[in-house]
Parts: C-alpha cells; sequence; structure tokens
C-alpha cells in the first residue's frame, strides 16, 4: 500500500477517533439537558453560552481530581479494566460506513475505514470484548459493591448479547451479506429501509441494544441509588472519565449499527449523506435519553427474565418467520 | 500464503506441547481446563492452515465444531469444578483423594 | 509486513499460553490465556478464514473465557491457598514427555506447503454456509443437541442440591 493511501486511512482513523470523542462530550451536555427539560428545567447554562463549554469544564474537572487507588486492590487490573472499556467501545467505529464515496483533493475515498466482509462479526465480537473491563473492574476493586456490581452488570451484557445477535440474524437473512457497506447500498430508498420489513427485529435491537450499554431502564447495577455505582465506584479522576467515555461510546455505536442496518445509513435525499448520518445518529441518541428520561428501572431479576425468557423467544421467532416468509415469497 | 506453512505447523506444535505440559503440571483445575483450551486451540490452528493449503472449506467447518465442542466442553468441566469446590472447598486437584486406598 | 504480524501474533500466543501456566493469581491465568487466544485470532485472519477468526474473538475471547471469569471469581480462591509443591521429579517428568511429544510432532506434517487462496470467496460466511448445510448438515444438527445437553448438565451439576450447604 503506498504512502498516499496509507496517509489517507490514518487521516480517516484520526478524523473518526476526534469526531467520536468530540459527539460522546456533547452527548453528556444533551443528556442532562434534555433530562431536564423533560423534567421542567434548565440544564446546565453557566459554562460557556447556553451551557455548551460545559464537558470540557467536566473534563478538567475530573482531571485535576485525585486518582486514588484502594488499599488492596489489583493495581494492573484495576488500571487495566478502563482501558479494556475504551478500546473496544472506540474499535467498533472502523467498520461503520458514515459515507458513501466522495473524492477530497482528488483522491477518490470510501466513507468507510475498513469494509470488512464480516463487518456485522466484528461489531459483535468487539461489544462482547467490552464485558472483560466490567468483570475486572468489579473483581479488582477489594470492595463488595464493586464485585456485586460487577458481576451483575456482565451478566446481564452476556445476556443481551444473545437477543442482539439473534435480532441482527433478520437483517442479515435479508441482505444475504455480513459487510455493513453492502447493507446500506440494499437501503437505496426509503421503501427499501429495512425497518419496515423487520420491525420486530428492529424493536428487539433497540432493547437489546440498551441494555448492552447499561443504560436506564436497565441499569441497575450502576445507577446512583443502587450499590452505589457498581462497577465504577471506586474509580476517580481519569479512570472514571474513562468508563464514563466509554459508555457513551458505546451508546453512539449502537445507535450507528440501528442506523446502518435498519434506517438505510447515509441514504437521503438532498442533503450530503455524513449529515444523513448523524441526523439518524442523533435520532437514536435522543431515544436513549428519552427513555432514561421516561421509564423506571428493572429489578434485576426481572431484567434477567425479560432478557431470557421474553426477548430470547421474540428473537427465535423473528429469525424463523422472517425465513419463512423469505422462502415463501421466493427468496434471496 | 504469507508465510510458510511449517512455521504455522511449528507454532501449532509448540502450542500443543506448552498445554500438555501444562496440564500435566498444573494443580489447579481451572488452570488444567485452560490448557486443555489451549490444546484445542493449537489443533484448530493445524485445520485452518491445512484448509487454506488444499483449499478446503471442510476443514473450516470442523474447526467451528472444534469450537463448539470445547465450548460445551468448558461449561460442563467449569461446572464439575464447582461441584468438586462445593465438597473439598479447594481447587486443588490432589485434594480429591478419598477413593484412594 | 506479513511476517512481522505473524511474529507478533505468534508471540502472543505463546507468551500468553505460557504464562497461563506460570502465574500464582489465576485471574492473572485467564488474562494471559485471552490474549494468546487473540493472537491465534490474527493468525486465522492472516490465513484467510475471517470468519472462523471472527468467530474465534466472538465464542472464546468473547464467551469461554468470560465464563472462566465468573468461575474464578464466584469461587473467590486466594492465590495461595495451593499447598506447598510436593514433587518436583512430576514437573521433571512433565518437561521430559513435553520434549519428546515435540520432537515426534515435528516429524509430521511434511506435506504442507504454501499456496494461493483458490477464490476470492474463500472462508467468507456464504461459502461456509453453503458447505455447512450441505455436506456437514448432520453435524449441525448434532451440535445443537450437543449444546442442550452441555447446558442442562451444567446447570444440574452446579446447583446447590437437597443435601448440600
Amino acid at each position: 500500500m503506498d504512502l498516499i493511501a496509507f496517509a489517507l486511512v490514518l487521516g480517516k482513523i484520526v478524523v473518526s477517533l476526534v469526531v467520536l470523542l468530540t459527539l460522546c462530550a456533547y452527548t453528556t451536555l444533551l443528556e442532562r439537558k434534555l433530562v431536564a427539560r423533560f423534567q421542567t428545567r434548565i440544564g446546565p447554562n453557566r459554562a460557556g453560552p447556553k451551557g455548551l463549554l460545559q464537558p470540557l469544564a467536566d473534563l478538567v474537572k475530573l482531571i485535576f481530581k485525585e486518582d486514588l487507588v484502594p488499599s488492596g486492590a489489583n493495581r494492573l487490573l484495576f488500571t487495566m479494566a478502563p482501558l479494556m472499556a475504551f478500546i473496544p467501545a472506540f474499535l467498533a467505529v472502523a467498520v461503520i460506513p458514515w459515507s458513501g464515496s466522495f473524492t477530497l483533493w482528488g483522491y477518490q475515498l470510501d466513507g468507510v475505514i475498513s469494509d470488512l466482509n464480516i463487518g456485522l462479526l466484528f461489531i459483535l465480537g468487539v461489544s462482547s470484548l467490552g464485558v472483560y473491563s466490567l468483570v475486572l473492574a468489579g473483581w479488582a476493586s477489594n470492595s463488595k459493591y464493586s464485585l456485586l456490581g460487577g458481576l451483575r452488570s456482565s451478566a446481564q451484557m452476556i445476556s443481551y448479547e444473545v437477543g442482539l445477535g439473534l435480532s441482527l440474524v433478520g437483517v442479515l437473512l435479508l441482505s444475504g451479506s455480513l459487510s455493513l457497506t453492502e447493507i446500506v447500498a440494499q437501503q437505496a430508498t426509503v421503501a427499501d429501509w429495512f425497518i419496515w420489513k423487520q420491525p420486530l427485529g428492529f424493536l428487539l435491537y433497540l432493547i437489546c441494544g440498551v441494555a448492552e450499554t447499561n443504560r436506564a431502564p436497565f441499569d441497575l447495577a450502576e445507577c446512583e441509588n443502587e450499590l452505589v455505582a457498581g462497577y465504577h465506584t471506586e474509580y476517580s479522576s481519569i479512570k472514571f472519565a474513562m468508563f464514563y467515555v466509554a459508555e457513551y461510546a458505546n451508546m453512539v455505536t449502537i445507535s450507528a449499527v440501528a442506523t446502518t442496518l435498519f434506517l438505510g445509513g447515509w441514504n437521503g435525499p438532498w442533503l450530503p449523506p455524513l449529515a444523513w448520518f448523524f441526523i439518524k445518529v442523533l435520532a437514536f441518541l435522543f431515544v436513549y435519553i428519552w427513555l432514561r428520561a421516561t421509564l423506571p428501572r428493572l429489578r434485576y431479576d426481572q431484567l434477567m427474565k425479560f432478557g431470557w425468557l421474553v426477548l430470547l423467544p421474540a428473537g427465535l421467532f423473528n429469525v424463523m418467520a422472517t425465513a419463512a416468509i423469505s422462502a415463501w415469497s421466493g427468496g434471496n | 500464503m504469507p508465510v510458510p506453512a511449517s512455521w504455522y505447523v511449528s507454532l501449532s506444535v509448540l502450542l500443543f506441547v506448552i498445554g500438555t505440559v501444562g496440564v500435566l503440571v498444573s494443580r489447579n483445575a481451572i488452570v488444567m481446563l485452560m490448557g486443555i483450551e489451549v490444546m484445542l486451540n493449537a489443533g484448530n490452528l493445524v485445520l485452518v492452515v491445512g484448509a487454506r493449503t488444499w483449499g478446503l472449506e471442510d476443514a473450516l467447518i470442523y474447526t467451528f465444531l472444534v469450537m463448539t465442542v470445547a465450548a460445551a466442553e468448558a461449561a460442563v468441566g467449569l461446572a464439575l469444578v464447582i461441584a468438586m469446590f462445593r465438597r473439598t472447598k479447594s481447587l486443588d486437584l490432589d485434594s480429591l483423594k478419598t477413593l484412594s486406598g | 509486513m506479513h511476517t512481522f504480524v505473524f511474529f507478533v501474533a505468534a508471540g502472543m500466543a505463546l507468551v500468553g499460553s505460557t504464562l497461563v501456566f506460570v502465574f500464582r493469581n489465576t485471574v492473572y491465568s485467564v488474562v494471559s490465556l485471552i490474549t494468546a487466544l487473540t493472537g491465534v485470532a490474527v493468525l486465522f485472519f492472516q490465513l484467510d478464514a475471517a470468519f472462523i477468526g471472527a468467530l474465534q474473538i466472538i465464542l472464546y475471547a468473547g464467551a469461554i473465557l468470560v465464563l472462566f471469569l465468573f468461575v474464578v471469581m464466584l469461587l473467590n480462591v486466594h492465590s495461595d491457598e495451593m499447598g506447598p509443591d510436593r514433587r518436583k521429579f512430576q514437573k521433571v517428568l512433565a518437561m521430559v514427555v513435553g520434549a519428546v511429544l515435540f520432537g515426534y510432532l515435528m516429524t509430521l506434517g511434511g506435506a504442507l506447503r504454501s499456496a494461493d487462496p483458490p477464490t476470492s470467496e474463500f472462508g467468507s460466511a456464504r461459502s461456509l454456509a453453503e458447505v455447512f448445510f450441505s455436506r456437514h448438515v448432520l453435524a449441525f444438527e448434532l451440535t445443537s443437541f450437543l449444546l442442550l445437553a452441555a447446558m442442562i448438565g451444567a446447570v444440574l451439576l452446579a446447583r446447590r442440591g437437597e443435601g448440600d450447604a
């Protein structure tokens, strides 16, 4: 691979990382302001005009906090756990297509960093690596709240991974390919979007996605009034910031995959593809925040029952129905 | 092939031997189960190298089946370790000696 | 470039699998096994078996080793609970067996030679599915039985019976 192509890929990676980090930072602000509006108050509006510098203020505050490592904690794993949360969250962006082909300064570029032909499996694999951060953080903190919270969070994550995988099988049956750019290419018009053909699959994906990222209403293991703060009780300063950013990055990844699979990715009239992609991702982030502000939390046993006894059979039914209908109607 | 096939085979043999020696040496039941996983992966590596050399996708199917069997075996093995721990309160395999005369 | 990737991945696999048996702390052993199996997954990707490599990450690193980690944490074993090692000659004997096994196995496997991938679809999900569901569909059904049996067996073995505390 010659130097120019290498430099272009490197540029795409750097730009994607910067954009993702900024998006995570401003999602925290968006969440605080939206939740505030849902509760008929105004969110943060002091730092900068209309509160737009609030994420920067949060970052500076977190950096200057004291970095505690509890006594008796396993230092190596304690430090490694936030990294194991951060890295998979940002790795999944490598296969998501945020734009079609475009030319920049005379070079033809694809709007995706790496067009793997097993793109969907890559995302599943990378998100299953994120479970380790929860378990190791919980264990390494040498505290009973952290251990219990960590075990609960990770058990929840692996249970809902099954539902997530099953909801993706429906889309796979319709598109016939695991490559995300191929799936987007098949949804060129609004009538072709997979959400119309897979309503149950879409709903399942959304619910399992919210549960995967440990967000409300499935956030029993880490919310503030249960188990102190779960697996990240003992974390402070930069390490906590990494967990925090990793959670929002996971949210963005799930939203981006949802737009790619069900809402047609970057397809759309008049506006450039990148704008459509962001509009759709922001719509999903709004849904995430809306769910957090509105629904009450599920108790842990209700959560596990829901995942295994409702979502898993629903996912299986979805796969069977999709396979039957597509085989009956002449199929691909 | 990016690298000569014999390198992959040597690596696989080395991994298999490491796994075997580890299983023979370890006293912790969980570490012994992990040694078995290492041996299974060494076998998978040879299967994949063979698939690539002769263009046989059947060998890739066999690796998938080996992975599935390894998953089932790990689950049952860990359940056995839990049951053993409940009885002898220790993970040391030498503690299971109530049958010896 | 390929040689470099091979050496890095092979190094990860070898060092990781050796460290599994060297660490006294079982959690460290599991983490080294995760690194070792990720190294093997990289080798799978390098050998054009992308689907199998992805499955290696999802199944092994993402599920089986999480199960190992759960069991280690729930049993809460402290690292110095193993008694002193009374039989030194067992380790020496194991090394001798290992060396003999290594020598024997290296004499096998002579027919493998380097080759180019036969088609560009080799190892992709579509071609694997075509083979799997035509020639090996019986194996597919049997593995579903196997997994069901393993699930039931694991649940039965690990739950507390009536006589246990």
